[in-house]
């Protein structure tokens, strides 16, 4: 019963927004059924991949110092993870298997639980750019926390592809003679290490703006510790277009 | 809901009162002691903050372990991309944990080269003696832990074959060598057999020059950088872990690429 009144505030909501969106979210705490934004298993992986990221980035700063890439940028010593080259290898061939471990759960889960279809599909193009319109004039529509925007979308994506390159990179430099083929298509070892690099570069960048749109909307961060306001039980598809 | 810890009954309240200046006393020492043990902490801290000995046992932990799974990693058949003579840098990279200026030539006259460990024949070698056994030559990719990297030219005697004359029991698991520059170095089995490590004589056609080994370096294509010791004076096949110069210092041992 609660769950119907529940159901037509949050229809006439989104009704109001002109919002089309993929999923409803039912903030009503007396629904107790349904999963929550965030299950518990994506909020374990999350806050892995958090520190483990950072041990990754800042161990890597580390080990660039010894031969930087662009002469003359060079990460300062409170920067890196490792008092010296040896430590901070040391940190990143640890936190490698933290690292690829955590995140074939993720993709795992991502894939068989459809939270990616669901997250994070579709995109379209048309939506990216009026996202990024709005955004430039400060209407971010953040009320509804479980629908991830277009622009939120692609850059979910893209820094799930980061993680898998530098994987893929980083087996291509750890072993370009075991893995020579991989080196190869990669068009050699500098370039692979190049790409190394820059995937950092691309995840710290992710990473900037991951945190500030998180302090903008401190809502988000609580959902990423406390699971977040729970979704529909009868899941998503069903309850696009409402508007 | 009350604690299984709290006693069926009361503790007679007189016996606590007895006691008061004790107790009294007592907390009075603790809070000077807590407060020196505190103050000892600090100064302690003061060693090494930023590698705390836990971290470090830990970390150490993971590479043997890392050690491990790149010998199962390694394929002793697969080769190291080779390439054409003309690619080959000169001179080659100079890299040592002292500066190029401070390199001490070896007189190649009266050098020898010492064997001992797991072997049938100890006795040892000069450079005519190895220049007389057949030689192998490759063009490979060194690769330094730092990032770069050069197409170096090497010629010498493939170290399997070395091993197989002196006798090398070739299931021991290291083969650990000693140089002129206090360098320590060691390598597993499997990687002192493949067929892409050299002892090396020649850099190119050239005789190996003076800052690059001379008379004679490991050179492997199946390793990182630090582990081709240069100015090679002694080989020894063992089964006790021989460890090494940046070994010691915190680097990974096994150190395949």
């Amino acid at each position: 019963m609660g769950g119907k009144l529940a159901d037509r505030r949050s229809l006439m909501r989104v009704s109001m927004r002109h919002v089309k969106t993929k999923t409803l979210a039912v903030e009503t705490p007396s629904v107790r059924t349904g999963r929550r934004l965030h299950p518990w298993p994506i909020r374990i992986m999350h806050w892995v991949n958090a520190v483990v990221m950072l041990i990754m980035i800042t161990s890597g700063w580390g080990i660039y110092d010894d031969d930087v890439i662009i002469r003359g940028f060079h990460f300062g010593s409170s920067w890196r993870l490792g008092d010296w080259a040896a430590w901070s290898l040391n940190w990143h061939f640890a936190g490698m298997w933290f690292l690829v471990i955590n995140g074939l759960i993720y993709l795992a889960y991502g894939f068989a639980s459809g939270r990616f279809r669901e997250k994070l599909l579709p995109i379209r193009p048309t939506e990216v750019v009026q996202t990024v319109i709005d955004t430039l004039h400060f209407k971010i529509a953040h009320q509804d926390i479980t629908v991830y925007n277009a622009v939120q979308k692609l850059l979910y994506i893209i820094v799930i592809l980061a993680g898998i390159s530098q994987v893929i990179t980083g087996m291509a430099i750890w072993k370009p003679v075991q893995f020579s083929e991989l080196v190869w298509l990669l068009g050699g070892f500098q370039t692979a290490r190049v790409l190394h690099f820059a995937g950092m570069a691309v995840i710290v960048g992710f990473l900037i703006v991951h945190v500030a749109l998180t302090l903008l909307v401190p809502k988000t961060l609580w959902a990423m510790i406390a699971g977040g306001p729970r979704l529909k039980p009868s899941g998503h598809a069903k309850q696009s277009h409402v508007a | 809901m009350r604690s299984p810890f709290r006693p069926d009954r009361p503790p007679n309240a007189a016996v606590l009162d007895d006691h008061k200046p004790l107790i009294r006393s007592l907390e009075r020492r603790g809070l000077i002691r807590g407060g020196l043990s505190l103050g000892a902490l600090v100064m302690l801290t003061g060693c090494d903050v930023r590698r705390p000995e836990a971290v470090e046992f830990a970390l150490l932990a993971i590479s043997r372990f890392n050690d491990g799974v790149q010998a199962l990693l390694f394929d002793p058949n697969k080769l190291a991309p080779t390439y054409p003579a003309s690619m080959i840098l000169r001179p080659p990279k100079f890299n040592a944990y002292y500066d190029v200026m401070d390199v001490k030539p070896v007189n190649g006259a009266t050098w020898r080269l010492e064997v001992s460990g797991l072997v049938t024949d100890k006795r040892a070698w000069t450079l005519s003696d190895l220049q007389a056994l057949p030689q192998t030559s490759m063009v490979i990719k060194h690769i330094c832990v730092e990032g770069w990297s050069y197409i170096g030219g090497w010629t010498g005697v493939p170290l399997r074959l070395f091993l197989e004359r002196v006798g090398a029991d070739l299931q021991a698991k290291y083969v650990a060598f000693k140089t002129a520059d206090d360098y320590p170095s060691s390598i597993d089995m499997a990687s002192a057999l493949h067929p892409q490590t050299l002892l090396a004589l020649k850099y190119g056609a050239d005789t190996l020059a003076d800052p690059f080994g001379y008379p004679m370096r490991l050179r492997t294509a199946v390793k990182l950088g630090y582990k081709n010791p240069k100015w090679i004076t002694a080989i020894e096949v063992t089964n006790k872990y021989p460890g090494g110069y940046w070994e010691a210092l915190g680097f990974p041992w096994f150190a395949g690429i």
